[in-house]
């Protein structure tokens, strides 16, 4: 009896302050999730009702992915771009048969129906931390794209709050799901290569482009200050693709760029080949190039090494950068091995016939990552991707992103988290929101 | 006895030596020093000059400050720009003997404590223009007197560049007159460096000359650095008054007293010191802008004052790199926060740019701007980005300014202040937010109570537990959650313990209860095996749940209280529990996950599968293998990966016993499958041989498999056994084995030595067809004499194996020997052998292009059939030469051949360098106006406009 009393009494309670229309304090601060059968009508391991935050591309791409697991069931959809809502809520109701899927413009309201077991999240990367805190505190499961968040001290609340409520977390760090990136590790993490000493990390070039971009009337499909959110205010902009979406990821107030994008790919990759998931660089710098006209204002250009203990040095940069490209490649007293999208290489084609011995390190196995997902909220086992390790990857980045606008090279402890001799580096670690949204 | 006075007098001699090292300098050192002494003085002096040197240790003396007393008085006799007078006594620090001298030397003195008296009459002496001078441990004093260790510039703090180590050093004023003698660049040098701690040494308040160059590997990774010696300064000047302060850290050992350009350094800094000597000594980040950069910095503001948010970012750009490149002035950087704060005020400053001298506050502000972004928060348009520059600059002031402005803002403006001082983390607004957390306006409210949990501390948690039960229902819920982040971040973890327990006890509320429970599992010390079992038989589901997540975190017998505690589970709670027992990774949960795996439901033997992965011994193999056996796809999959990664030898040697124990029993065959697949994925050596004898035996499933894993586990070492099962069962899949295992011999030459000796004792006409057909496709050159005698054998069925096993071979060997076969006149030898033939020449590495087009040529003109002469002209398509653009091009006016030759030439024209010859272009156009389809006219369409 109590969940239902908590539920109305939340319900209630967001109901009155939005009207007030202040921001957050009216989140339906927890819901009882119905995977845990407590209304004695459904069993975990036969549905999971899920929502979508965010139907952009990604978000769409997600959606599809878990429609066809047949667990799942869609029962609401959420985003500040109506023609988002309708395409999603479309699919959702073209596969069930029905039209039954709710939307909403503010993610609020679909946490506060009570009735969801889990959500998919993909938002521009500043509201990831606002939106996952608050489902994690209403005891949802989240699958939430990377980075994992914008700042370091967002991404560190992120793993707390997963941490208290106890929810499973799956980061949409999908390659440690693929066959050769899993391979690839489990070869370099038992020895395969010798003893690796240095690793690159070859992410996508960005685009140099240094337009100034008109400021346009907000259309009526889009809740433009929704959209902000915590990011500081600017009035409505062709970001570069006729509307704000896609090209947020050129503007530093909402990503970092390609590098922050994809940290959460290859950077990702190394730390687990390496054993790494749980460390952090102690040493990091180098430079970005940064376009100096127009609106964007993330690096297209950047490269920083990253230095660990035991003097183990990555590398990270734009694949034009390195001397192998795209992917991660890890060399070793042994010989090397690269990894990427389309392919596996080593230094001699003898290492990649290695058999993974029983006795030798297994790496977690997953065949596919929303199934992972999935399966994990049922039997509450941590995920492959969980937040834990997600915040390491992005660290990394958003480390990098410091050292390269200070131009300065930085003294991190991983452990505490903070700069060792901070001179103002620190001041980088976290933003300032806008009136009414906090962490 | 005798003896033993020899051995006192030499020990005495050796006394002596040392001694002699530490009080007395020999005649060569002095002369040593005479000759690296400046000649002259670095200025003349204004007028005589004496110092004070003074010498005294209460803590360790060095060795060294002999040879500085000499070699100071010879540098005061030499250059003439001062004299000597030595002193051990404190009472030199009398007013009135200070007024005596023009500086004081303080040569390796330590721990020197002062009276009020002298201390007074130092600073005066000081201020009144006296000069300071400090010789290497003259930062290793006053450690009652901060203000004079401040003076002197550091407080000694170790020093991990031990005195036999070679550091590098490197000049941060090149060109200053005190640096000069070491003519610009950095030098190495063999010393004893001295570290001063934070906060004496800063180079705010001196103008540090000399450094430890810390690129310098050795440097760098001397024993005992830390991070914080990134900057360790080796030399400075600073002033006090209008006295002039030098110190050098060099001169811990006694070379150093004859290294004539640190000499003339000594030099030139005393001088400096007695006021001789004027140099620039303001420190650099004090220097402040010039009149050109004043000038560029009033433009670049008053360009970013009009921008607007349509505008390109480069006004922005140009200011932003401006500031960086002042970066290390502090003077220029506060001038430069002036100008910001002033553009910041005025009212015709766009909104944009406000917004964007906010975003440099945020970076480069001080205490300084307080009170200019203070005021802006009492204005919704601009509050937030005030606050975007306030919450990151340091220090009271702005913590006073949030503070006093919390009470009288906006509502919303409030719930960003209180957001702003929980992410300063500001202790002090403890008290104000408490009286918020009452205020009316519940958003108010929440924001506040949240920004007390995550401030934290005792008091935090106190203000929390003080408002529950006072607050609106929707508010109890933010309260309960703010005082769980409270308790998560408590170092006292004994009150964490009490603060879980009360939330604990919430009835209405899983979720915090959950938490809560959560939190005393960490806060638990000797009980968390009790207190696991009292969350697993709570009436909250979520309690529960969170419970049997937690037994991740239990070891050994923990684990085992809990699976006997636990009582009956439902099926949720059992995967979980499985699955929580295989993340413990601890063999204290094998039992229960053995027991499991026994479960009627198929989703709890999968978790059990899955656990006994991770955490099964030899004990679950058997089971396993059941379940393999007996399960769904799923289930056999998951169990064949469990048995792939079971721990251990003794594993392995279990699996090879189960199969030998099993083998020809009846209604055995999915369990032995399930094990002989998993000795071949751990690759067991030991079963090679039950393996072969599975394949001999009756079942085709169990033979099937046993093949496969033979494939896995054979090496080319094992070849014999291979051959003896090959003869026994020369069946297709036995074949396909034993040529797995051959190949993979890198090398062709030798693969199939062992084969080609066995064949030759086979009698059995079936039995060597199957190693013939080995043997060809190993492609083994030594066994080409035996296909090509048996190729000729009388006997029709073996005359044919070995024709076809030549078929197969796959080197470039055989070429002409299919060329000959491709003019029998048996028609399906012919194909046979023109198909091989094809393959052969096309697959060759040995030959060149243009002699592979001769060879197919020749199969093309053999070809009687359509089928092989467009095998040829595909053939001709992966010959980038022209002569197989010619050889392709007589046919593509051909109408049964036309597609194929077309294609080959247009593939060839495409991937061929150089220039087209006519023929060839001719060829194209005809290709162009003829095509036999569409891809390829638009095709040749594409190429001729490349050619164009």
């Amino acid at each position: 009896m109590s969940n239902r009393k908590e539920s109305r009494l939340t319900r209630r309670g967001f109901l009155k302050t939005a009207a007030v229309g202040v921001g957050l304090t009216d989140l339906p601060y927890f819901v009882p999730a119905s995977v845990l059968g407590r209304e004695g009508n459904v069993a975990a391991s036969n549905r999971i009702t899920m929502g979508v935050i965010g139907a952009g591309s990604m978000g769409t791409g997600n959606m599809k992915s878990f429609l066809d697991i047949p667990e799942v069931r869609f029962v609401a959809v959420c985003d500040v771009d109506g023609r988002h809502l309708k395409a999603a809520k479309d699919e959702i109701d073209k596969k069930y048969g029905n039209s039954d899927c709710a939307t909403y413009r503010d993610f609020r309201e679909l946490i506060g129906r009570g009735d969801i077991d889990a959500v998919c999240i993909a938002v521009p990367d500043h509201w990831h931390a606002i939106i996952s805190i608050a489902c994690a505190g209403a005891g949802i499961d989240i699958y939430g794209e990377k980075p994992l968040a914008r700042t370091i001290r967002e991404s560190r609340a992120i793993c707390d709050a997963v941490k208290r409520y106890g929810i499973v977390w799956q980061t949409g760090s999908w390659q440690r799901s693929v066959g050769d990136f899993h391979r690839a590790c489990e070869l370099v993490i038992n020895g395969c290569i010798g003893k690796v000493g240095y690793v690159e990390a070859g992410l996508p070039d960005g685009n140099p482009a240094a337009q100034a971009r008109p400021v346009i009337s907000v259309p009526d499909y889009l809740d433009w200050d929704m959209w902000l959110g915590p990011a500081p205010w600017r009035p409505y902009q062709d970001f570069g693709g006729g509307d704000c979406h896609w090209n947020w990821r050129w503007i530093m107030d909402y990503s970092g760029g390609q590098l922050t994008d994809w940290a959460g790919h290859h950077v990702d990759i190394a730390h687990w080949g390496l054993g790494l998931d749980e460390a952090g660089p102690l040493e990091i710098e180098g430079k970005g190039e940064y376009p100096r006209e127009g609106l964007w204002d993330a690096p297209y250009a950047y490269e920083f090494t990253c230095k660990y203990a035991d003097g183990l040095v990555m590398r990270v940069a734009n694949a034009g950068k390195q001397p192998k490209g795209m992917g991660t490649v890890w060399y070793g007293d042994k010989g090397w091995i690269h990894v990427d999208r389309s392919g596996l290489w080593a230094s001699d084609p003898g290492i990649l016939k290695e058999k993974i011995a029983p006795d030798w390190k297994h790496l977690y196995y997953s065949r596919n990552h929303h199934r992972n997902f999935i399966e994990c909220v049922k039997s509450r086992k941590e995920t492959i991707a969980p937040a834990r390790i997600a915040h390491r990857s992005i660290s990394v980045a958003l480390l990098g992103e410091i050292a390269m606008l200070t131009q300065k090279k930085l003294q991190w402890d991983p452990q505490a988290e903070r700069f060792v001799n901070d001179d103002g580096q620190g001041r980088y670690l976290g933003r300032a929101y806008r009136d009414g949204w906090y962490l | 006895m005798a003896g033993n006075k020899m051995i006192l007098k030499a020990a005495f001699a050796a006394l002596l030596l040392v001694c002699a090292g530490a009080f007395g300098i020999t005649d060569d050192e002095i002369e040593k020093i005479q000759s690296a002494m400046p000649k002259e003085a670095f200025v003349k002096p204004g007028a005589a000059r004496k110092m004070l040197v003074f010498s005294l240790c209460n803590g360790f003396r060095h060795d060294c400050i002999a040879y500085w007393k000499k070699s100071l008085e010879t540098m005061a006799e030499k250059t003439g720009a001062f004299s000597v007078e030595f002193s051990d006594d404190m009472s030199a620090f009398s007013a009135e003997n200070l007024g005596r001298f023009d500086a004081v030397c303080l040569n390796n003195t330590t721990k020197l404590t002062f009276t009020e008296e002298q201390k007074a009459a130092f600073l005066k002496y000081l201020e009144n223009g006296g000069g300071l001078v400090g010789i290497h441990a003259a930062t290793d004093n006053f450690y009652d007197w901060p203000q004079a260790a401040h003076i002197i510039g550091g407080r000694f703090s170790g020093h991990p560049w031990t005195a036999n180590g070679t550091w590098a050093v490197k000049i941060d004023v090149p060109g200053h007159p005190l640096t000069k003698m070491f003519e610009g660049g950095g030098f190495k040098i063999n010393d004893e460096i001295y570290r001063t701690a934070a906060p004496f040494y800063s180079r705010d308040n001196r103008l540090v000359l000399m450094s430890l160059d810390m690129s310098d590997e050795a440097t760098k990774n001397a024993k005992g650095v830390t991070p914080e010696d990134s900057d360790t300064g080796i030399s400075w000047i600073n002033r006090y008054g209008k006295g002039r302060v030098f110190y050098c850290s060099l001169g811990h050992n006694p070379e150093i007293v004859w290294n004539a350009a640190v000499l003339e350094h000594y030099l030139a800094g005393i001088q400096f010191a007695m006021g001789d000597l004027d140099v620039p000594d303001v420190p650099a980040a004090a220097v402040g802008l010039t009149g050109q950069e004043k000038e560029r910095l009033g433009q670049f503001v008053s360009a970013v004052s009009k921008y607007d948010w349509k505008d390109s970012r480069v006004v922005l750009t140009e200011l932003e790199e401006f500031i960086m490149s002042c970066r290390g002035n502090s003077a220029g950087l506060a001038e430069i926060e002036q100008s910001m704060l002033t553009v910041l005020a005025a009212k015709d400053t766009t909104p944009a740019a406000k917004d964007f001298i906010c975003r440099q506050l945020s970076i480069y502000g001080t205490e300084a701007g307080a009170d200019a972004l203070g005021a802006m928060l009492k204005d919704a348009q601009t509050a937030d980005m005030a606050r975007y520059a306030l919450e990151r600059i340091p220090g009271n002031k702005v913590d006073e300014v949030l503070l006093a402005a919390l009470v009288v803002v906006e509502d919303k403006t409030k719930i960003g202040i209180t957001s702003t001082l929980a992410n300063r983390g500001c202790a002090r607004a403890l008290k104000p937010l408490a009286e918020l957390a009452g205020n009316e306006n519940q958003a108010v409210a929440a924001a506040a109570i949240s920004a007390i949990g995550r401030i934290g501390g005792k008091e935090a948690a106190d203000i929390l537990s003080g408002w529950e039960g006072k607050v609106s229902p929707e508010l109890q819920v933010r309260l309960l959650e703010s005082s769980i982040v409270c308790a998560d971040g408590l170092k006292d973890r004994t009150m964490a313990a009490k603060i879980y327990q009360r939330l604990y006890e919430k009835k209405d509320f899983p979720l915090i209860r959950a938490a809560a429970f959560c939190g005393l599992f960490k806060c638990s010390t000797d009980n968390a095996a009790a207190l696991i079992i009292k969350g697993l038989k709570d009436n909250d589901q979520r309690v529960q749940t969170t419970a049997v997540g937690l037994v991740k975190g239990l070891k050994g017998k923990d684990i085992t209280a809990v699976i006997s505690g636990a009582g009956e589970l439902s099926q949720t709670h059992q995967i979980q529990l499985l699955a929580a027992l295989g993340q413990a990774a601890d063999a204290a949960g094998l039992g229960y996950a053995l027991k499991s795996l026994g479960s009627g439901d198929g989703q709890v033997r999968l978790a059990s599968i899955d656990t006994l992965a991770v955490i099964g011994d030899v004990s679950a193999i058997e089971p396993l293998a059941q379940a393999g056996a007996g399960g769904d796809k799923e289930q056999k999959d998951a169990a064949r990966q469990a048995l792939s990664i079971i721990d251990g030898a003794d594993a392995d040697k279990k699996i090879v016993r189960l199969i030998e124990s099993m083998r020809g029993q009846n209604g055995k065959e999915g369990i032995r499958t399930e094990l002989i697949f998993a000795a071949g994925q751990r690759r067991i050596r030991d079963a090679l041989d039950v393996i072969i004898e599975e394949i001999k035996g009756p079942d085709g499933q169990v033979r099937q498999q046993a093949a496969r894993s033979l494939g896995e586990i054979a090496v080319p070492a094992d070849m014999p056994a291979l051959a003896k099962l090959l003869a026994e069962r020369p069946e297709a899949a036995v074949q396909d084995v034993v040529l797995s295992v051959a190949l993979k011999q890198p090398q062709r030459k030798g693969r199939a030595k062992v084969l080609n000796e066995y064949s030759r004792e086979i009698s059995d006409t079936s039995v060597l067809k199957a190693f013939l057909s080995v043997l060809g496709r190993t492609g083994d050159p030594d066994s080409l004499e035996a296909l090509k005698e048996w190729s000729e054998s009388k006997d029709a069925g073996l005359s044919d194996a070995a024709f076809r096993a030549m078929c197969d071979w796959p080197g470039d060997e055989l070429i002409e020997q299919m060329f000959f076969y491709s003019q029998s006149k048996d028609s399906r030898m012919s194909v046979l052998a023109i198909r091989s033939g094809i393959r052969m020449t096309g697959a060759s590495e040995n030959k060149s292009c243009s002699e592979k087009v001769e060879l197919l040529k020749k199969f093309f003109l053999s070809a009687s059939r359509v089928e092989e002469k467009r095998l040829v002209l595909g053939a001709y398509g992966l010959c980038i030469c022209p002569e197989a653009v010619a050889a392709a091009g007589e046919s593509i006016e051909q109408a049964d051949l036309a597609a194929e030759a077309q294609n080959a030439v247009l593939s060839i024209l495409d991937k061929k360098s150089g220039r087209m010859s006519e023929a060839e272009k001719g060829m194209l156009i005809k290709i162009a106006g003829n095509g036999a389809n569409e891809t390829i006219v638009q095709k040749s369409a594409d190429l001729l406009k490349r050619v164009k």
